[in-house]
């Protein structure tokens, strides 16, 4: 099975952003407030919304880095492409933009250039999976775990891509 | 849903887990080292859910008698099945996520990523949000 028809796009943004959403705009109080009968206020875990934010970061540099690469080593389109359209649908379920954003250095070799970007897609995962055990809401812990394992998918295609 | 019935939810699956690879590697000769590979991880995380079951206060739930042999007739079909399976289990463990503290959202997280990579290796496709489709 060739990588692009590993690559299939259920398409989650709108389903992810809307539990992110929803997660912004509920606080860690809030399940407790309920219990007593009170209406939550909605404020934001302030943690939640790093955590939401350094998603966002980090993705928008995957991304560019995939574009430089792409600009870099141009017989690498057909391989990246796919990994770009699943990495930006993170992107955006997080709420992040690649406005203002610079890529990471992209190795001269094709293989090393790789191998980096893999390397990228594995560090976001484990990012996301520190934040994700230590978010306050459910919902947002939920979508950082998914988008940990997913990126864990990301980093295994990209180490598929021959040499 | 608690943390109990999310527990049990995924034990479900893991039972199911235990009982398809072992009949793909019973049924399907090119797949019986994955097959064995996927029984023995499963069997693994089966038995450790059964303990957290039961230290929840709960009786931990059974495998069924068959999960539908017609979905071991080849090998198309065998990695089919797999990879369903393994996307069922990633979307129990982060259901579960939302329900536990630090020590057990890392125990999910070990299933999920474990799960969104076997499905791969399985066949299924990259999802963006594994578990959240």
């Amino acid at each position: 099975m060739s990588r692009r028809a590993l690559l299939g796009t259920g398409l989650t943004a709108a389903t992810v952003a809307a539990a992110v959403v929803a997660a912004r705009a509920g606080g860690v109080l809030d399940d407790g407030l309920r219990v007593v009968g009170a209406e939550p206020h909605p404020e934001p875990d302030p943690g939640d919304t790093r955590h939401l934010k350094r998603a966002a970061t980090d993705q928008a540099v995957f991304i560019a880095t995939i574009d430089a690469t792409i600009e870099q080593h141009p017989d690498l389109e057909d391989d990246l492409d796919p990994v770009r359209v699943v990495a930006d649908e993170q992107l955006v379920a997080v709420g992040g933009n690649l406005a203002a954003t610079s890529a990471g250095p992209v190795p001269t070799g094709r293989r090393e250039a790789v191998t980096e970007l893999s390397r990228l897609a594995s560090e976001s995962a484990e990012a996301r999976e520190d934040d994700a055990v230590s978010s306050a809401s459910p919902d947002v812990a939920r979508v950082l775990a998914s988008m940990s394992a997913g990126l864990s998918q990301l980093a295994t295609t990209l180490g598929l891509v021959a040499p | 849903m608690t943390r109990l019935d999310d527990l049990q939810a995924w034990l479900a699956l893991e039972n199911e887990a235990v009982w398809l690879y072992g009949m793909i590697g019973a049924r399907v000769v090119n797949l019986a080292e994955p097959a064995r590979t996927s029984y023995d991880a499963h069997r693994v995380v089966r038995d450790r859910l059964r303990v957290l079951v039961d230290e929840a206060g709960g009786q931990p739930v059974g495998p069924a008698l068959t999960y539908g042999d017609e979905r071991v007739d080849s090998g198309r079909d065998s990695r089919a099945a797999a990879g369903n399976l393994e996307e069922r289990i990633a979307a129990a463990c982060v259901t579960l996520f939302g329900t536990v503290g630090a020590d057990g959202r890392r125990f999910a997280m070990s299933g999920l990523r474990r799960a969104a990579l076997a499905a791969l290796d399985w066949g299924a496709p990259v999802r963006a949000f594994p578990g959240l489709d």
